[in-house]
């Protein structure tokens, strides 16, 4: 990292941490929320870049493992099981298997039907959903408290989450820095670049494809734990495959295959979908509009364009 | 369980299988020549339902407005193509993702600006309400069985097309080598225009022909275009047989999974586990298929790519 | 004289296409193992099957001890076997360490290390300083893949196939493009190696094979037609007529 990137970073951090504090001086909690929302995404679509952007796996069924994460805290609330870290161990747990089981099958296929046997295995966890009548179907799951974490947390004081929710956020792009990096980071960038190659060297590039989606899957059930408990409402619609779109929107607007990029991308998204219906009801014509202009010119995201305005000032 | 609720549900099952095959077709052979992801190919289907309707309201006619709503789709299939998709064929299939998310966003909301937010619905002529009767005392809604024999008629058009017009040729070469037909001298972008023209107005026929019994709403083809898609998994990318196929399977198992699957499993289970598992397992069916089907032949029942 | 690999009635086709048809093969440790032939005799099917990026219709194929006409490809290279690619296939974006070291990173067993950056190990570092100055590349560590001429592209390929300490090399064409003194340094490497392993060599380039070949096979429409000593192939009749042409007389 550059030293400007890593002032920036402290910066960043530093404002992250006061801002709590902040909105409740200003009196505008609703803030928080907004940011609350904004950083989960962004875990959430980190976990897709760890997939999409750095090992060219195009998942359109990755919000399947939000709608997962989610429903680990709702369907033990349902039987009054609140324990915060029983609900996470299950988010991570189901979502590891249902990577695992889902991957088993997916990762044997390429391109194309890739693509759209993630998006059909999703859409399958989105119908089960809503024929379950018992956890809600398609009215959803309400919960009436937050997860509890052990003594002193309360998680239903909207800025312990917001700190909870930023740890979280923190710790993953940490954790996906060192990833990328590793042996194991390695192989799979390098599997994205050459995979018959990689397997001319000795590697089984379907297990470590295999590992990495499973890692992905978990990181985004994280994701789907702390949505849960922010919304408080659990619904198959926070698996709808157009979420999943979103999710891939928010990876291509930041930049793939970086570690801030998903986290600008949520910031884009979220900042347009919060601050465009201001401007008018028919906002979601423009952000396609915008959608479709990144899809043609925007290579790297803001990133990307960040980096090639950079070089172009420079002599 | 009576037989001709058996024969219903059946029935049924065709009719959701010939609107997923009127979805499909055109969907897998952009996707097989063009090498297209368009998830914005539900936007036919409900521009299709729309129009039809508006012209169902303003001529008194569902004839005519059928008659005109399709044409109208190609055309606007064709503008679609000449001004949007042309540009991504080059493009990956992330990219083809994004742009085509960005054009749903696109359509739902000029749907919504044009015919607001409601959906839209309209009646059918009185000669098309009834039921009719059918074999072993099977009485079934004579528009169902419109839709059943109109789909199946255009899935025998399209079949005679593909195997035995030199358009045909052209479409099921490009299907499993592109670039073979460009070095052919083949104005190949023509071809392009064509096809995706004809998928849309296809969708669009799907689509108004349901409007009368669901009505048309905003993001209607949505929904329908995820099935499409484990269609033509199914049936393997590039392929209208496998289309076709895939079509009836996916709408057969559908249905009659959903009608039939609880009264299957009381057959085991006691009727209390039966009646909760049936849906979550009936809403299952179709994809445990696709992932069958996937595990022993990866490229679908007919695939042709090459690559 | 150890058998590294023996190939027996290996036979591919393709449609209606017979690629390879019956094919017997047998390489020796410390020997290099022409096959030449005219374009579409099969070659590189053949080294397809031999490497496991293709399966066989019918035929056996054991590495050493060991059957492995099913074992995918990564499975062979575990056992020891290390290829080149007719056509380059390298990680272009990649810099030339980085090549270097994933090969390396390659046979030292499992990567399932998430935490610690990689490229760091010193015993990795040494190893990849070593092949890149063996294949006469040591200058060029820091360089973009992609960026490289031709010639170092082939050298390359055949450091990395290398990084394994293979016992069979299946070498696909690697003179293809080479200019006359870059033939010449492959020559010499093409020597060097062959006291550590087996070698199967595709080749076109008359020098090249004449030079270093200690067995000869000539393949024509899939099949073997000839196959002997570089003298034996040299004088061979049929072997001129359907391969060598006119420019086999310069050999006879």
């Amino acid at each position: 990292m550059s030293k400007s990137g890593g002032w920036l970073a402290v910066v960043t951090v530093l404002g992250a941490l006061l801002l709590p504090f902040w909105a409740e001086y200003a009196g505008e909690p609703f803030i928080l929320d907004v940011f609350i929302r904004l950083m989960i995404l962004a875990i959430a679509a980190s976990s897709l870049n760890l997939i999409l952007g750095y090992s060219g796996m195009v998942s359109l069924g990755h919000a399947v493992f939000i709608g997962i994460g989610a429903y680990a805290v709702g369907i033990p609330a349902y039987y009054d099981l609140n324990s915060g870290w029983l609900q996470l161990a299950a988010a991570l747990g189901a979502s590891g298997c249902f990577a695992l089981l889902t991957g088993l099958i997916c990762l044997r296929t390429r391109g194309a039907y890739f693509i759209m046997i993630t998006l059909a295995f999703a859409q399958m966890m989105y119908f089960i959903f809503v024929s379950i009548e018992e956890y809600g179907g398609d009215d959803g799951l309400v919960i009436y408290s937050r997860s509890e974490m052990g003594p002193g947390i309360d998680l239903d004081d909207n800025s312990q989450l917001y700190f909870l929710v930023l740890f979280c956020l923190i710790a993953v792009m940490i954790l996906i820095h060192r990833l990328t990096r590793s042996d194991f980071g390695q192989v799979i960038r390098s599997i994205k670049i050459n995979e018959v190659r990689m397997q001319a060297l000795g590697f089984d590039t379907f297990r470590y494809r295999l590992v990495c989606y499973v890692i992905s899957g978990m990181i985004c059930g994280l994701a789907g734990w702390l949505l849960g408990n922010f919304t408080g409402f659990i619904s198959p619609e926070m698996m709808d495959w157009t979420r999943s779109g979103e999710l891939i929107a928010m990876v291509l607007l930041g930049g793939a295959a970086t570690v801030v990029g998903p986290l600008l991308g949520a910031g884009i998204f979220i900042g347009v979908e919060t601050l465009l219906p201001e401007i008018t009801i028919y906002w979601h014509l423009y952000l396609g509009i915008l959608l479709i202009i990144v899809a043609k010119f925007g290579r790297g995201g803001l990133l990307g364009w960040w980096t090639r305005w950079q070089g172009r000032s420079r002599p | 369980m009576d037989s001709a609720l058996v024969m219903i549900q059946v029935l049924n099952g065709l009719q959701l299988g010939v609107l997923l095959f009127l979805l499909a077709a055109g969907l897998t052979l952009v996707f097989g020549i063009m090498d297209f992801i368009n998830l914005a190919h539900g936007a036919f289907y409900m521009l299709g339902a729309f129009i039809c309707a508006t012209l169902a309201l303003w001529l008194d006619s569902f004839l005519l407005a059928v008659l005109l709503a399709v044409p109208i789709t190609f055309v606007i299939g064709v503008v679609v193509e000449l001004g949007i998709a042309r540009q991504l064929y080059q493009a990956d299939h992330l990219e083809q993702i994004l742009a085509t998310f960005g054009l749903i966003l696109i359509a739902d909301t000029l749907v919504q600006i044009i015919w607001g937010p409601e959906g839209l619905t309209f009646a059918l002529p009185e000669i098309l309400n009834g039921q009719v009767r059918l074999f072993y005392d099977v009485e079934f809604p004579v528009y169902r069985v419109l839709i059943i024999s109109a789909g199946l008629l255009v899935a025998l058009a399209l079949y005679l097309v593909v195997s035995h017009t030199r358009i045909g040729m052209l479409i099921r070469a490009g299907a499993s080598n592109r670039r073979m037909v460009e070095a052919l001298g083949v104005d190949i972008r023509m071809l392009f225009t064509l096809v995706f023209a004809a998928g849309a107005a296809m969708a669009g026929l799907a689509g108004l022909m349901i409007a009368p019994i669901t009505e048309a709403s905003i993001g209607m083809g949505n929904e329908i275009l995820i099935v499409a898609f484990v269609v033509i998994v199914i049936g393997g990318i590039g392929s209208v047989q496998g289309a076709f196929l895939g079509a009836m399977l996916v709408g057969l198992i559908d249905t009659l999974g959903r009608s039939f699957l609880d009264d299957f499993l009381r057959l085991f289970l006691s009727h209390q586990a039966a009646e909760t598992s049936a849906p979550a397992i009936s809403a299952m069916l179709i994809y445990i298929l696709m992932a069958v089907i996937l595990t022993f032949r990866p490229q679908g029942l007919f695939g042709v790519r090459s690559s | 004289m150890s058998v590294e690999l023996e190939a027996r009635g290996i036979s591919r086709s393709f449609g209606g296409i017979h690629a390879v048809a019956d094919i017997d093969l047998c390489l020796e440790k410390g020997k290099i193992h022409a096959v030449i032939g005219p374009n579409g005799a099969g070659k590189t099917t053949l080294v397809g099957l031999l490497a496991g990026s293709l399966t066989a219709d019918k035929g056996e194929i054991r590495l050493g001890r060991r059957k492995a006409t099913l074992l995918p490809v990564h499975e062979r290279v575990k056992l020891g076997l290390g290829r080149t690619f007719q056509i380059t296939s390298l990680f272009g974006e990649l810099s030339v360490f980085e090549n270097i070291a994933i090969a390396v990173q390659g046979y030292q067993g499992h990567s399932f290390r998430f935490w610690a950056p990689a490229n760091r190990k010193s015993a990795l570092i040494k190893r990849v300083h070593e092949l890149a100055s063996d294949a006469g590349l040591d200058h060029e560590l820091d360089a973009q893949a992609e960026a490289l001429s031709h010639g170092k592209h082939r050298l390359l390929e055949i450091a990395m196939a290398l990084a394994g300490f293979p016992s069979i090399l299946l070498l696909d064409e690697p003179a293809a493009g080479l200019g006359a003194e870059e033939t010449q340094n492959l020559i010499a490497i093409l020597n060097r190696l062959k006291s550590d392993a087996a070698v199967l060599l595709v080749e076109h380039d008359m020098d090249v094979v004449f030079s270093v070949a200690d067995e000869v096979t000539v393949m024509v429409d899939g099949a073997v037609i000839a196959t002997g000593s570089p003298d034996d192939i040299r004088n061979n009749q049929q072997a001129q007529q359907a391969y060598l042409g006119e420019s086999g007389s310069e050999y006879a």
